[in-house]
């Protein structure tokens, strides 16, 4: 719940050291975003190289810094320019002369946060239970900035962006919704089969078979129901049935590989949004269209 | 725009907002937010006093004090940022701290926003919405016969009405001992190996495709390895005379490292006991059973009069509920009592189900 003030301003130092090192060509930070999910760090900044520095120095040399790159380098038209920057004894080292005539350059820096710094600056959480109709599951989703003045004391237009709520949907009850009688009459005359197989009565193996091809001639065999239930609990498949609202948006959609049971329970899906100073918390649902999602099990098994 | 009771934006921009619902002692976020312009410079919120106050977001100073049976945070100011144009805001967490005997608990929560000389500028009045889950029994036998070697079947009616997703066990007490339902999975595997009469043809065919969550087959080797090589004391009805040598087997096959092969195909047999376990396992849509067929074998010596049926059901967030019934028994067993075991099915024969819905649209600050 607190914060560990020193932890954090480490992580503020780092930023802004990286950016220190460009101060003789007068940096102005256009943005700076970290990614909730990634931890990475984004620093876009604009260096101001005229010509007369460019024909005094050679070069511009500033140290590679705990673990900052120099992701892309852009001059005044936009235009990437390539492989300009080499590692040198420690140090990033730009050749200026054979730099596009411009005078201005947009340089991106990368790096990462420790993971923990983004659970420090943001709280995120998903409703635990749904709320249901007819129709749909829904899950509330709440992301809130913990404090304020962390991200300006960074930067006063620092972004997090992908801040992300990972909602588990419960889908396991769909299946007993979807399939019809018949597919579980089926493999009750299954099991009644085998168990008449394993007895010696031949009586009861010819009532349990005519009993068995009648059922099985309505339902899909139990390899089709698990290769079904595979299908339809895959990412691509169920990310169609389920929705979230402005401003957030989906990231991630795929089967929740940790629960205990023999088939898949859950689908982990991840909405993510941003958070700013103008925008410090956000709040909206995750929509699961249940009856559209059990209607489309219906079809794949074709009852 | 819909009437809301978790949220308000005001004419001036001011809102409070609180999440739409919550099961007891989740987390509720609430969200309170005013625009640069608005002369606010002081905030009471007042939320009753069941409800513990966990964390207070983005504020310089605050404090917590209980008035007229309310908690009262009371924020002297919200950290600001340089931006003239950026809200002002700050965040509190709450959860209420018991769990109510009604489906719906509502938490009155008030907001009043006051200016540097003290003038209430505004006060906003939101609920948080807190829902739990019954299961009642409406209907079980009064007495049951108990006699020799016969099964005495218990028929149950129940009803689920409230709110959340719940995993129902049924546990039984007999003369004073407590038996749960059991493995029936782990003790179905167990049963047929001690079944198999030709032990060479039981370990052929390791090898299956079948795609099984790795990690339940994980888990059912443990439970399986619970109860073979860790001794744990097996139902009456799987003390057969083999079981030792199929310990003794299966030890082997973990020296081997084939153990976890060989349960694979286990569960691979069990294949369609698995897929009507997965049709059964949700008798209606909020309900989950721990074990769809509730199987109770004991052995007790002593005559017995009454059986307590415990109904424990899980929400989602770990809440634990119960309901019990006691019915009265007639045990007419000879008088060599305990020469046979007591056998119990209980079938839960109906559901009634009367689950709340669409809880986001519910208004229920009229009823304060």
């Amino acid at each position: 719940m607190n914060f560990d003030p020193e932890d954090v301003l480490k992580t503020i130092d780092s930023m802004k050291k990286v950016i220190d090192y460009f101060k003789p060509f007068k940096p102005e930070v256009k943005a700076i975003t970290i990614n909730y999910r990634t931890y990475r760090s984004r620093v876009e900044f604009v260096v101001f190289v005229p010509d007369s520095i460019r024909r005094k120095f050679f070069d511009i040399e500033i140290p590679a810094y705990q673990g900052y790159r120099i992701v892309e380098m852009r001059d005044e038209s936009f235009n990437r320019i390539e492989a300009l920057w080499t590692y040198k004894k420690g140090r990033l080292v730009l050749d200026t002369k054979n730099l596009p005539s411009s005078e201005r350059f947009l340089i991106v820096l990368e790096g990462k946060v420790p993971s923990n710094f983004v659970k420090r600056i943001v709280r995120v959480q998903p409703a635990i239970n749904r709320d249901q109709s007819e129709e749909y599951d829904r899950y509330w989703l709440s992301c809130m900035l913990k404090d304020v003045t962390i991200l300006e004391r960074i930067w006063n237009s620092l972004e997090v962006e992908e801040v992300s709520v990972n909602v588990k949907v419960g889908i396991e009850k769909c299946f007993s919704a979807a399939l019809p009688k018949e597919v579980k009459k089926a493999l009750e005359a299954t099991r009644e089969l085998l168990a008449a197989g394993r007895g010696k009565s031949r009586d009861e193996i010819i009532r349990a078979w005519s009993k068995y091809r009648q059922a099985v001639k309505k339902a899909p065999s139990a390899d089709q129901l698990i290769d079904l239930i595979y299908k339809v609990t895959d990412g691509s498949f169920f990310r169609n049935y389920v929705t979230v609202d402005d401003p957030y948006s989906i990231r991630n959609v795929r089967r929740d590989e940790s629960f205990p049971g023999p088939f898949p329970e859950k689908i982990s899906v991840e909405a993510v949004t941003f958070l700013n100073l103008r925008t410090p918390e956000a709040k909206g649902y995750l929509t699961f269209k249940k009856k559209s999602y059990i209607e489309a099990i219906r079809q794949n098994i074709g009852v | 725009m819909a009437r809301k009771d978790y949220e308000i934006i005001d004419d001036t921009g001011i809102s409070i907002y609180v999440a739409p619902w919550a099961l007891p002692k989740e987390d509720i976020p609430i969200h309170i937010k005013w625009p640069p312009n608005t002369p606010v410079s002081l905030v009471y919120v007042k939320v009753p006093r069941d409800f513990e106050v966990k964390e207070v977001l983005n504020t310089e100073r605050y404090e917590i004090k209980e008035v007229n049976g309310n908690k009262v945070i009371k924020v002297f100011d919200v950290k600001k940022t340089s931006f003239s144009d950026a809200p002002l805001y700050f965040g509190l967490v709450v959860s209420l701290n018991k769990i109510p005997n009604e489906i719906m608990y509502i938490g009155r929560i008030v907001a009043e926003f006051l200016d540097s000389k003290g003038k209430m500028l505004r006060q906003l009045t939101v609920y948080a919405r807190v829902f739990r889950p019954i299961i009642e029994v409406l209907k079980y036998p009064e007495t049951v016969e108990i006699h020799d070697g016969k099964v005495t079947k218990i028929p149950l009616h129940l009803k689920y009405a409230g709110f959340g997703d719940v995993t129902l066990e049924i546990e039984v007490t007999i003369g004073g001992k407590i038996i749960s339902q059991g493995e029936a999975i782990v003790l179905e595997i167990i049963r047929r190996l001690s079944e198999k009469s030709d032990h060479e043809k039981k370990y052929e065919d390791f090898r299956s495709r079948i795609r099984i969550q790795p990690a339940y087959v994980r888990n059912l080797a443990k439970k399986v390895r619970e109860y073979l090589v860790g001794h744990a004391p097996l139902p009456e009805f799987l003390r057969k005379e083999n079981i030792e040598e199929i310990r003794k087997e299966l030890l082997e096959l973990e020296k081997q490292g084939k153990l976890m092969e060989f349960l694979y195909a286990q569960i691979h047999n069990l294949l369609i006991d698995l897929l009507i376990d997965l049709l059964e396992r949700y008798p209606i849509d909020t309900v989950e059973l721990t074990n769809p067929y509730i199987n109770i074998l004991t052995k007790i010596e002593t005559p017995i009069n009454e059986i307590i049926l415990v109904l424990k059901y899980k929400d989602a967030i770990g809440n634990e509920y119960k309901r019990s019934v006691g019915i009265k028994a007639r045990d007419l067993r000879g008088v060599k009592r305990g020469k046979h075991p007591i056998e119990l099915i209980i079938n839960v024969e109906k559901w009634n189900s009367d689950p709340l819905r669409n809880v986001e649209s519910l208004i229920v600050g009229d009823k304060q």
